[in-house]
């Protein structure tokens, strides 16, 4: 676990440099090595994202904690960078929570975001938060259960997002920050909203990216951490609909842009030169 | 299982119909999805694909029996196409290759593929084929263990492709003909080697793509079945990569293409509003 937890505290000199971080989510180990590659300072795996590539479903509370965490473990293991998770409302009650943080931070994650939220994500459905009092209890459950005191407990709040209730979202997100909280999160909020709500926030505050914003707009609304949850996602999902429309269209592979002029350079991407040294290194070759 | 006994049988019907099927490959579930919605017969999951997005690894057998077992069960259950799986060498001698199929028939697949290949895919290093007799018996024992009837053991030899032993492979092939393969398959070869040993070869012919022919090509050259094992892998390693050196220089998601404009018909295809129904079916809106 060194690269975890040299990775923890990082990303804590990070944070404290005062420069808002993006970033960027990622669906599988590929995709994060890209994050990398491209020079963002952390990846973050969420359930968007992991319900859509592992399972093929929408982000409706259907993924389980093992399956986040191995989903998590799966992306730390491919990347050198910090890798952020998204712990849901953390699968279990305030009893229970230390085994949904134990398990991420034995994926080698830097930190979960766990949230208020019980129903209604992404959804024109009535939306169902956990109350302050019993949500303030799981955060200092997730606090007492981290074996490195390094690992990050965010503490995310959906009285923003779900009801437009900034007075709530505020009281809450001051609430989990005296339990203990590293962070708190508000996501898809209005750049207005955030602006007028950040001067109330204590400590650091992380967002979700919305479109119409750039991250210069997020920064100076005071944004300290912009998650760009889908970011990955939504460009493979065009990226490969389009290369199959036009195979569909032309029968020939050659036609499709940027596909098979892609090989060579995949390739060299994945590391395959990197087994066939060892190959020789070890006598197999 | 009743799904995947259905798309045993409508497979074997499209292979006897004596038209060219052409498999595009997913490494997701998601991107299986897309492959069934772009109108495409079935879908293939490979080792090649699977190792570099769970892994994020080169396909050069790190990729374990049961992760490959567990990716192709997830992409089986998110489309309803048949999907045909690549279960490299068996992962098992001729006496225990029996749970490689039980587990690939368990996880809902149509049929697999079992290759000779015994070290070198992929690499310039040398390469090794199992024996012929071994394969053989491997093939045999792979044939005995199916419970479903339907499901399609596919012999696959490398002996063109690594070596390019012509008369090798014919050989070869006709041999695992003899020992009750229901398919045949050459990987990697141009399309006039194919076309020469074509009128040699006994039973229906799987290949994989090459860059430079179009599916008429490979179709006129004889093929039966065609592998685009990395169509769907290329299509989103471009997409993503693309995607994020333009956000990494211009700082602005709404910069970069295709990215926040395929939110809304992502959502839409991933199935939120199915949830939403089910949620107020049952009281939960």
């Amino acid at each position: 676990m060194g690269k975890a937890d040299s990775n923890r505290k990082l990303w804590r000199r990070a944070l404290a440099s005062g420069h808002p971080l993006a970033v960027i989510g990622a669906y599988d180990a590929l995709s994060a090595m890209l994050v990398q590659r491209a020079g963002f300072p952390a990846v973050y795996i969420g359930s968007y994202t992991t319900s859509a590539a592992r399972l093929g479903m929408p982000d409706v509370g259907i993924v389980t904690m093992e399956e986040m965490a191995a989903d998590a473990k799966a992306i730390v293991d491919a990347v050198d960078i910090p890798v952020l998770a998204d712990g849901e409302n953390g699968w279990n009650n305030a009893a229970n929570i230390w085994r949904t943080v134990r398990a991420f931070e034995q994926a080698g994650v830097v930190g979960i975001h766990l949230e208020d939220r019980v129903f209604g994500k992404h959804m024109p459905l009535p939306s169902v938060l956990t109350p302050c009092r019993d949500m303030v209890e799981k955060i200092r459950a997730a606090l007492d259960a981290r074996e490195d005191e390094n690992f990050l407990i965010i503490a995310r709040t959906d009285a923003a997002s779900a009801r437009g209730d900034i007075d709530d979202a505020v009281e809450r997100m001051n609430a989990y920050t005296e339990a203990g909280a590293d962070l708190v999160m508000t996501p898809a909020i209005d750049l207005e909203l955030l602006t007028a709500l950040r001067p109330r926030v204590k400590g650091k505050l992380v967002i979700a990216d919305t479109p119409g914003r750039s991250v210069a707009d997020d920064e100076r609304a005071g944004a300290d951490v912009v998650i760009y949850y889908g970011f990955t996602l939504f460009a493979a999902f065009h990226g490969v609909k389009s290369a199959l429309a036009a195979f569909k269209r032309t029968r020939n592979a050659d036609e499709v842009p940027h596909l098979r002029g892609s090989i060579d350079e995949f390739e060299e991407f994945i590391g395959f030169a990197g087994f066939a040294a060892r190959a020789r290194k070890y006598g197999l070759g | 299982m009743r799904k995947a006994k259905n798309n045993r049988k409508l497979l074997r019907r499209i292979l006897a119909s004596g038209r060219l099927l052409v498999i595009p490959g997913a490494y997701d579930p998601v991107s299986a999805m897309l492959i069934a919605r772009a109108g495409f017969p079935a879908v293939y999951v490979g080792s090649y694909a699977t190792a570099a997005t769970r892994l994020g690894m080169p396909d050069v057998g790190l990729l374990t029996m049961a992760e490959a077992a567990a990716h192709a069960k997830a992409i089986a259950d998110a489309v309803d196409i048949p999907v045909l799986t690549d279960a490299e060498s068996g992962f098992n001698n001729a006496a225990n290759v029996w749970r490689t199929v039980r587990t690939f028939e368990q996880a809902g697949v149509a049929g697999i593929h079992i290759e000779d290949h015994a070290f070198g895919k992929h690499v310039a290093l040398p390469q090794a084929l199992l024996p012929l007799r071994e394969m053989v018996h491997r093939i045999r024992a792979a044939v005995d263990a199916r419970e479903d009837e339907n499901f399609l053991i596919i012999a696959r030899c490398d002996a063109a492709a690594a070596h390019g032993d012509i008369d090798e492979a014919v050989r070869r092939m006709n041999a695992y003909t003899d020992a009750g393969a229901d398919l045949v398959m050459s990987p990697e070869i141009d399309v006039p080697v194919l076309a020469s040993m074509r009128p040699r070869i006994k039973g229906k012919l799987v290949v994989t793509d090459t860059p430079g022919r179009s599916v008429a090509d490979e179709e006129h050259a004889g093929a039966d079945v065609v592998i685009y094992y990395g169509f769907a892998l290329y299509a989103a390693y471009h997409g993503v990569k693309s995607a994020l050196e333009a956000f990494r220089r211009t700082r602005d998601a709404d910069q970069v293409p295709h990215v926040r404009q395929s939110i809304a018909e992502f959502e839409d295809f991933i199935g939120f509003s199915e949830f939403a129904a089910r949620a107020r079916k049952y009281g939960l809106g």
